[in-house]
């Protein structure tokens, strides 16, 4: 029994008896060591001279070891920290007093053991370096502007010399004169970190009106600026002149005494002109540019001419410039109400002067125009806008008022007479007259009363066709009339049918009423008054303002401004066939005088036809 | 021993298998019982995966010391033997562990697994040899294993110590084929038998069986205690049947 009890003991125990984890690893680690390890301000002595806010710069040893932390203490109080091996921290001195203060660096990292305190971050190594730190915000004394002339085609600035313990740099200002907003704006603003460098050369500056600041900068510090202004005028004053028989233009404007300063000159013409073209000359000594102006007659366009300097930096480019007047073909003439499909200006050859209708402030008026000086002689004011009736020989001047006409002294345009036509028609009408006048004062006439010839001096009726409104015309010896279609010659009682024309547009007699222009629109037939035979054809553009020029000898007009881009003025002698010269016109253009003529401008026919 | 002591042993021991003292004089030869102990390995490759995990989270280079060896295994038993076969009841204990580990000058970080196993089931077996050295049996144990596993960790830092810990349970079922000698003096019996445990184990988990344990993996874990069972025993006959006489 015993050993039963004995066993059963045993196997209790042993039955208690339960496996132990067991074993160990123990790792041989190297024991934390700070040799080698060290932190200090980089580029500086023990002594730091603060001017103003500072960026603190640190670097550091740390043989491999992961920096935990970097502080840095101003006086025992914590003002920067950073976790890089090198960095800086920022020192804020508005609120510490002038004067020496203590700096303590302390750099603590990873102690780089590998141990398992290090990895749990409880071992690490702490140094500690101590400096003074002297702090300065007095702001900087200013610096005078001693000088701006002209050195050498270039601008020189010069100042006095800073003598600030703590200097960093001057800041110079340079302000331009805007000649648009007429007011100084800043162009650049430039600093310069050494103190012995007290003069600039300005590679900005061509001319005109400058204004320059010098400031002194300590830290954060910037002393007042001191201020001059500095004028040397550059007016461009481009002018210009017809050259190359009048094919193109040759600009001309003022060199820059700035030359080392200069680039180019640019040359482009007026935004209105709508042409893009631009021209660059790099040679500061060339001050002329001949080129096609691409001027249609009557426009104008003006050129720019615009001086360049040097561009510093990322600074906008400063320029100077100047407009040139308004370039045009030819000359200026009075302003007189036309349009391009209908010009009643009239050229008299014996009186060699312009008669035209011409709107002046509020009131309607012919005008006399000298075809020398084209100047305005005389003006005889009118109610409403009146055909105007000028014989060829000059001596009389009607114009068509009411149910009759004035008549003018075309020489002194003093009125003489009104001649009431009403009685040709009776109370009914008698009104809108049209007509033509010849050398010997006939008149004839058209409305809906009828076709007239009217002898104005005798004051007689010559022939009549009542109620037959068709076009009337005579001729200026007064020798034919061509009504309607009909070419009517006078035989000393009567004007009788001697020839037809077919449709016409218009009928120009010419050559002393030797041959008639039958205006057909496509051509013109040159029809023999004599012979009653068509001499010659001359094939037209469809065009309008079609005028024969006795002067030149010449038939031009313009063509259909809404068929033909651009709008063409076409020239025809009396003896080819097609037209003899085309070129682009931009108005209303007529040939007179041997002049191209429209309301403010005038040239001679010589600048597209010599 | 006295007949009085016999009488209420063999009372006891077939009243907790639930067979009266009539009916085992009725059925069997002889009622055994007997101590064991011995040596068990084990799988355990669940728990070996959460020793790898623990391993790779160190802040330090760590390493696996131990790594759940075989270990001691005790046991008891009650059995019936007729002339061929036995059958009866068995309980046991066993154990296991593992440690990561990691140590230098400034402190050390220890992770131990200690896994405790408590058995109990039936077991049977035939005989199928009687030779001078004793008789030689073939059977199986079918088996319930209620695990515990205690994980612990401490840490040393600067001399500054820290531990904590938990535990997680499990339930296995088993099935160990053995072979089995056995050889009496009288009413004593020494025994040896060698056999191999194949382990069908449930999840560990917290005190809640809902709550089960995630490894940092996201994996389920089990105590593989799969592994072979080497034991000697004595035992006791505490009845045998009188032969009839002649």
């Amino acid at each position: 029994m015993k050993s039963i009890v004995l066993a059963i003991a045993s196997f209790l125990i042993l039955f208690s008896c339960d496996y132990e984890p067991a074993g160990e690893n123990f790792v041989v680690r190297p024991q934390p060591d700070a040799t080698g390890v060290s932190v200090e301000l980089t580029d500086t002595s023990d002594t730091l001279y603060v001017l103003g806010n500072a960026e603190i710069r640190y670097s550091s040893i740390t043989q491999n070891r992961p920096v935990l932390w970097f502080r840095a203490y101003l006086n025992g109080e914590l003002f920067g920290t950073h976790n890089q091996q090198s960095a800086s921290v920022f020192l804020y001195t508005p609120n510490l007093s002038d004067g020496c203060h203590s700096l303590r660096l302390e750099l603590i990292v990873s102690s780089g053991t590998g141990s398992l305190a290090e990895r749990q971050g409880q071992e690490e190594i702490r140094i500690e370096r101590d400096y003074v730190v002297c702090i300065d915000n007095s702001r900087p004394d200013p610096v005078e502007i001693t000088s701006i002339r002209r050195v050498d085609g270039t601008l020189e600035l010069a100042w006095e010399k800073s003598n600030e313990r703590f200097f960093k740099y001057y800041t110079i200002v340079k302000s331009s004169f805007n000649q648009a907003s007429q007011q100084f704006e800043i162009h650049w603003i430039k600093d310069i970190n050494d103190s012995e460098t007290i003069s600039l050369r300005d590679s900005t500056f061509v001319g005109g009106q400058v204004k320059y600041s010098v400031s002194v900068g300590a830290a954060n510090q910037q002393s007042e600026g001191s201020e001059k202004t500095f004028v040397d005028p550059y007016e461009l004053n481009p002018t210009w002149e017809w050259v190359d028989n009048n094919n193109n233009i040759k600009l001309t404007w003022r060199r820059t005494k700035y030359y080392k300063n200069f680039t180019s000159y640019s040359i482009s013409f007026s935004y209105s002109s709508f042409d893009d073209r631009t021209f660059s000359v790099t040679n500061v000594d060339d001050t002329t540019l001949t080129l096609d102006p691409q001027l249609p007659f009557p426009s104008t366009k003006a050129l720019t001419v615009i001086t360049y300097p040097f561009v510093i930096d990322n600074f906008h480019h400063e320029y100077v410039y100047g407009h040139s007047d308004n370039i045009y073909i030819g000359k200026d003439f009075p302003w007189y109400r036309a349009d391009i499909y209908e010009d009643k200006s009239i050229y008299n050859e014996t009186l060699d002067k312009y008669f035209a209708i011409a709107l002046t402030g509020f009131k309607t008026e012919l005008v006399k125009i000298n075809a020398q000086t084209n100047e305005i002689e005389q003006s005889y004011e009118l109610i409403g806008i009146s055909d105007i009736l000028l014989s060829n020989n000059g001596q009389y001047l009607y114009i068509a008022a009411g149910s009759g006409f004035f008549q003018i002294d075309p020489m002194t345009f003093t009125f003489l007479q009104y001649i009431d036509l009403s009685a040709l028609c009776g109370s009914s009408g008698g009104y809108n007259w049209k007509g033509s006048i010849s050398d010997n004062n006939r008149l004839a006439l058209t409305n809906g009363c009828g076709n007239f010839v009217l002898d104005l001096t005798g004051h007689s009726i010559l022939q009549q066709w009542p109620f037959e409104q068709k076009s009337i015309e005579i001729s200026p010896s007064g020798a034919f009339v061509i009504r309607g279609n009909e070419i009517l010659k006078w035989n000393s009682s009567n004007y009788v049918s001697v020839g037809n024309t077919g449709n016409t547009r218009q009928r120009i007699f010419i050559q002393n009423d030797a041959k008639v222009l039958l205006d057909k629109s496509s051509h013109v037939d040159v029809l023999n008054l004599t012979t009653m035979a068509v001499e010659h054809t001359i094939t037209l553009d469809k065009g309008y303002n079609l005028r024969y020029d006795p002067v030149s000898g010449l038939l031009g007009g313009i063509t259909d401004p809404f068929t033909s881009q651009p709008r063409l003025f076409n020239l025809y002698t009396l003896t080819s066939n097609e037209k003899v010269k085309e070129f682009p016109v931009a108005g209303g253009v007529v040939l007179m005088n041997n002049s191209l003529v429209t309301p403010g401008y005038i040239t001679s026919l010589d600048h597209y036809y010599p | 021993m006295s007949r009085l002591y016999k009488t209420i042993l063999i009372s006891a021991i077939t009243a907790l298998i639930g067979v009266t003292e009539a009916s085992a004089q009725r059925y069997w030869q002889r009622i055994d019982v007997s101590v064991s102990a011995g040596y068990a390995t084990f799988r355990m490759d669940d728990l070996k995966a959460v020793q790898e995990e623990d391993l790779s989270y160190m802040p330090v280079e760590g390493e696996i010391t131990n790594s759940f060896p075989g270990y001691l295994n005790f046991g008891g038993e009650v059995v019936f033997y007729d002339s061929t076969y036995f059958v009866g009841v068995l309980l046991g204990h066993t154990s296991t562990g593992g440690r990561v580990h990691y140590a230098d000058y400034s402190g050390s970080i220890t992770m131990d697994q200690l896994v405790k196993m408590d058995y109990n089931g039936l077991v049977g077996a035939y005989r199928i040899a009687s030779t001078k050295a004793g008789n030689i049996f073939i059977g199986t144990n079918l088996l319930t294993y209620l695990n515990r596993v205690e994980f612990t960790y401490s840490q040393t830092l600067l001399e500054q110590s820290s531990t904590s810990g938990f535990e997680l349970k499990s339930l296995n079922f088993a099935v160990g084929p053995f072979v089995q000698i056995y050889k009496r003096f009288g009413k004593f019996l020494v025994k040896g038998n060698v056999g191999y445990e194949f382990h069908f184990g449930m999840d560990l988990f917290y005190d809640d069986p809902d709550q089960k344990y995630i490894s940092s993996s996201g994996e389920y874990a089990k105590v593989n205690a799969d592994g072979f069972r080497v034991g000697i025993g004595v035992g006791y006959a505490v009845y045998t049947r009188r032969p009839k006489s002649k």
